[in-house]
């Protein structure tokens, strides 16, 4: 299985801050864009904190302990210098990069021998995360960037995506005929934000909320692009992926298996799957169920339901 | 090279035309669709003596073959009446091609090409003639005859001559030719020697009457196409005016009758959509086709988004906003840019929001674009992977039919579509040689209408292909299942309706049978002069050319000037392997084979349309 991030060390002299977590190169480049401004600051805190969940899948249960410590001291560091940033931020970042990578080796390392246990341990620090971002963007939470979620998936290889989304559309009926909800879950928000490799599970369902499904298997089409003009991966006509929505996780993120189904591919045979996902809820706040003069009043487990969506 | 061999080469390359002609006819005799190789090319008919003149060019190209291989075929001397029968109709053959090229027909070529293997056998008829005794019994009696009418043809000649002094051309040539078939209605039988004295006597004539006439025929071409040209644009102007002042009405909240009229307005367009193809095509008009379709475009979406702040009641703008979906989408599937169905929604937006269903389409939206998008994925990967397998008809007709590969070529040095280069009993043969029986995959096809048991593919670098939906049945791929796969991703019980237009036009597609791509065997094909052909398309086939794409007809013929006169449209009967809908995939797709394959080195091709009576048909808007 890939690493797909690496640990490495940030320093930030010019804030006076020094923030010892997890990052990939992607990381590093945006943190460069990001400095210049204020907002840019609190962006930082999140993006930190979100490479930081992601390393923690390749890491041992100590590394990862050790470094939500590190995550939450940081992230109080940074909210006291985000106070101050406005005025220091003309100072510029000079070095971002300085030290970073410098534990990298060793999280590779860690990552190799804990890949077995480490999508498990991550979902539990991904519960804790959140409450040290909470801390570090104390009183400016509405600006805090949303966690991406995460998915694994395993057909011919195993597929980590970018991000997981979970939501659930509600769509009235028509005279005669019954109302219809759809649970999607999926690995971008909008198409327009889509990277691969990707994926999208569709299913009818009956319910009424997320909350509701929670416990129950559903089966729906499972698709799975691991590169933009690769085959895809579906369900072949009569046959369907089950998945198990487990558990909303105080994180906010809804918890869910691939527990059975098969795939086939636009090139090939087909194949088992398997995979687990945390899944963070689509909101009609988020860009791909954004619509101009629409908002919306929704819960963590509301479904997206038009009969609350309230035109101005 | 002396004479005898010269003429036992011509000879022999007659021979050979005759032959290679009816083995066309045995390889097209299994298909009754087939075309008979001696058809020939339609015209388009704007300057209007191009329809008489082919009608007597087709009635005189099948009478000179006829009497050529029955004087050919036969042992007995020739009879007199027959060999000047058949002289005159050549030499009439002869000008009439002459005249019809004047018309800008590609016809003409074709008549050009003809003419020349029939002079070459008249010439071996006459030596024979000449040779036999009956021949100079007559040429005596007419050399006499021709003598007592000397004075009365010398008046005649004069008359003509005083007619073309006076200023009318066509007049004098009526009159002369008139005169000239009648003397060699009997004449034919001199030697050349022997007329030498009437041939200088009737050049004498017949030189300033040709000379008058070519300048007139130019001029009439001019004008006619100048007429033409003004006609279309002024109908396709009409159009876009039609529709700018409906929106002004509909601003003004002065007429009731929206839907309505946009419903003409989408007829209307149509026949636009004609207008604007013969523009491109017969006039090369372009920016023109280009300028009024992004026009209509603009007009269409403001009097969409125009609609809403007409009408009061939620109901009246419901039912509105649902008529209104199912014509964009059916104006939405004669597109090919991929945005157009999101642009004309989001003009729907303010119809939707004073129905008060946005939040509901919104949510249908949401709950079957990313469905959508995913199952076009799918079906377009195997389409793709299926179509390693295949050529299409541009790449197989280059491989096949190109200079070098077969005796007869269909592409020029620098054209990148198939041309006219040798007569059409000759082109045919090949063709049918080189295409027929080999596995092709075609693009965008579709039903002309929702009745039609066939479909036709986009006309695409001078080819289209023809697909019989019954055939699909027959070979095992029907495609209710999918249709009622995307139903019910579609969200669609017995009584719902798809909310968006990309949803209608979904179903629409799926369950009148158009496809994204077809792959099968080549089983027939018909050949057309292009132009002819897309000047005059039935109103109902005008889909086979997408709106936004007219423009571009003429650049991508890659010809110009007279080479674009002689391009010629193919078309394909193909019995399906497998088809592609944008949202599922039906049929074998491991179809075709690498030998096909082979022959895809790099050319377009092109694809002739045929009416359903084998003429072009006529537009009058």
């Amino acid at each position: 299985m890939p690493v797909r991030t690496s640990l490495a060390e940030i320093e930030t002299e010019s804030l006076s801050m020094k923030t010892r977590t997890a990052t990939g190169t992607g990381v590093l480049l945006r943190l460069r864009c990001l400095l210049p401004t204020l907002l840019c600051q609190i962006r930082l805190t999140a993006l930190a904190c979100s490479a930081l969940w992601f390393s923690l899948a390749g890491c041992s249960d100590d590394q990862q302990k050790a470094l939500v410590d590190a995550a939450k001291k940081a992230s109080e560091q940074t909210s006291e210098a985000v106070g101050n940033a406005a005025e220091k931020t003309k100072q510029g970042a000079a070095d971002l990069a300085k030290g970073a990578g410098e534990l990298a080796d060793g999280a590779k390392q860690a990552a190799e021998s804990a890949v077995q246990s480490a999508a498990e341990t991550a979902s539990n620090v991904m519960e804790q995360a959140p409450d040290a971002l909470k801390g570090a963007a104390s009183g400016l939470a509405e600006v805090v960037a949303p966690t991406p979620g995460e998915a694994t998936i395993s057909v011919d290889e195993t597929y980590i995506f970018s991000g997981a989304f979970i939501g659930l559309m509600k769509v009235p009926a028509s005279p005669g005929e019954s109302a219809r909800q759809v649970l999607q879950v999926k690995s971008y928000k909008g198409s327009e934000e889509e990277s691969y490799p990707s994926f999208f599970f569709q299913a009818k369902v009956e319910a009424d909320s997320l909350s509701s499904l929670e416990g129950s298997k559903v089966e729906g089409d499972l698709f799975v692009l691991p590169s933009r003009d690769s085959s895809v991966w579906f369900c072949d006509s009569g046959t369907s992926v089950t998945i198990e929505l487990e558990s909303l996780a105080p994180s906010g993120n809804w918890k869910g298996k691939l527990t059975q189904g098969r795939l086939s591919s636009t090139s090939g045979p087909n194949m088992q799957v398997r995979g687990n996902f945390s899944a963070v809820e689509l909101t009609v706040a988020d860009p791909g169920l954004s619509a101009s003069k629409v908002q919306a009043t929704t819960t963590k487990s509301a479904c997206i339901d038009p009969g609350r969506l309230v035109a101005q | 090279m002396n004479d005898r061999t010269m003429l036992l080469w011509k000879t022999t390359r007659f021979l050979a035309f005759l032959l290679f002609v009816s083995t066309a006819h045995r390889l097209l005799a299994a298909d009754p669709q087939a075309q008979d190789p001696f058809d020939t090319l339609g015209v388009h008919g704007v300057v209007p003596e191009a329809k008489t003149l082919h009608e007597r060019l087709s009635e005189h190209d099948a009478s000179i073959r006829a009497s050529i291989t029955k004087i050919y075929a036969s042992t007995k001397e020739i009879k007199e009446r027959d060999f000047c029968q058949l002289y005159v109709k050549v030499e009439q053959y002869r000008r009439w091609q002459r005249w019809l090229s004047e018309c800008r027909e590609a016809a003409a070529r074709d008549f050009q090409f003809r003419e020349r293997v029939y002079s070459q056998k008249l010439q071996e008829i006459a030596v024979k003639f000449w040779s036999s005794p009956s021949a100079r019994v007559a040429q005596q009696k007419v050399l006499q005859k021709l003598t007592r009418a000397n004075s009365n043809r010398l008046k005649q000649l004069e008359k003509i001559l005083k007619t073309l002094e006076g200023g009318d051309a066509r007049r004098a040539e009526e009159q002369y030719y008139q005169l000239h078939d009648s003397i060699f209605s009997e004449a034919a039988v001199l030697a050349a020697t022997q007329k030498k004295t009437l041939n200088e006597q009737l050049s004498q004539v017949r030189g300033p009457v040709d000379a008058a006439m070519v300048p007139v025929r130019k001029e009439a071409a001019v004008q006619a196409f100048a007429k033409d040209r003004e006609k279309f644009q002024s109908y396709c102007s009409a159009i876009v005016k039609k529709l700018s002042s409906a929106v002004a009405e509909h601003e003004a909240n002065s007429n009731p009758q929206g839907t309505a009229l946009l419903q003409q307005v989408c007829t209307d367009w149509r026949n636009a959509h004609r207008g604007l193809v013969r523009l491109a095509t017969l006039h090369s008009d372009t920016e023109k086709a280009e300028e009024l379709y992004q026009r209509i475009l603009k007009a269409l979406e403001q009097h969409v988004a125009s609609e809403a702040n007409r009408i009061d009641s939620t109901e009246s703008a419901k039912e509105k906003y649902h008529q209104y979906r199912v014509l964009l989408a059916d104006v939405a599937a004669r597109q090919s840019a991929p945005d157009f169905a999101a642009r004309m929604q989001t003009a729907l937006r303010p119809l939707a929001e004073k129905a008060g269903i946005a939040g509901e389409v919104r949510a249908y939206t949401l709950a079957t674009t990313d469905l959508l998008r995913w199952r076009s994925r799918v079906a377009a990967a195997k389409a793709r992977l299926a179509m390693e397998n295949t050529s299409t008809p541009a790449e197989l007709s280059r491989a096949n039919l190109s200079d070098g590969v077969n005796a007869v070529s269909i592409y020029g040095t620098t054209g990148e579509s198939p041309v006219l280069l040798k007569a059409i009993p000759e082109t045919i043969p090949a063709i049918v040689q080189g295409l027929v029986g080999k596995s092709v995959h075609v693009s965008e096809v579709m039903r002309l209408d929702s009745e039609a048991e066939l479909s036709m593919s986009r006309i695409r670098d001078g080819f289209f292909a023809k697909v019989d939906h019954k055939m699909l049945d027959h070979k095992m791929l029907s495609t209710d299942e999918a249709v009622s796969k995307l139903k019910r991703d579609l969200l669609l019980g017995a009584q719902d309706k798809p909310l968006t237009i990309e949803a209608t036009m979904a179903l629409q597609t799926a369950v009148q049978g158009d496809f994204q791509h077809a792959a099968g065997t080549i089983t027939g094909v018909s050949v057309e002069a292009a132009q002819a052909r897309m000047a005059s398309l039935p109103n109902v086939a005008s889909r086979l050319v997408a709106w936004d794409e007219v423009g571009q007809l003429h650049s991508n013929s890659g010809s110009q000037g007279h080479a674009s006169q002689t391009r010629l449209l193919i078309r394909l009967d193909i019995e399906p392997a497998w088809v592609q809908h944008r949202y599922f995939f039906v049929g074998d797709a491991s179809f075709g084979d690498t030998e096909t394959g082979e022959n895809r080195p790099n050319s377009e091709s092109d694809e002739t349309l045929k009416s359903s009576d084998g003429e072009p048909t006529s537009v009058n808007p």
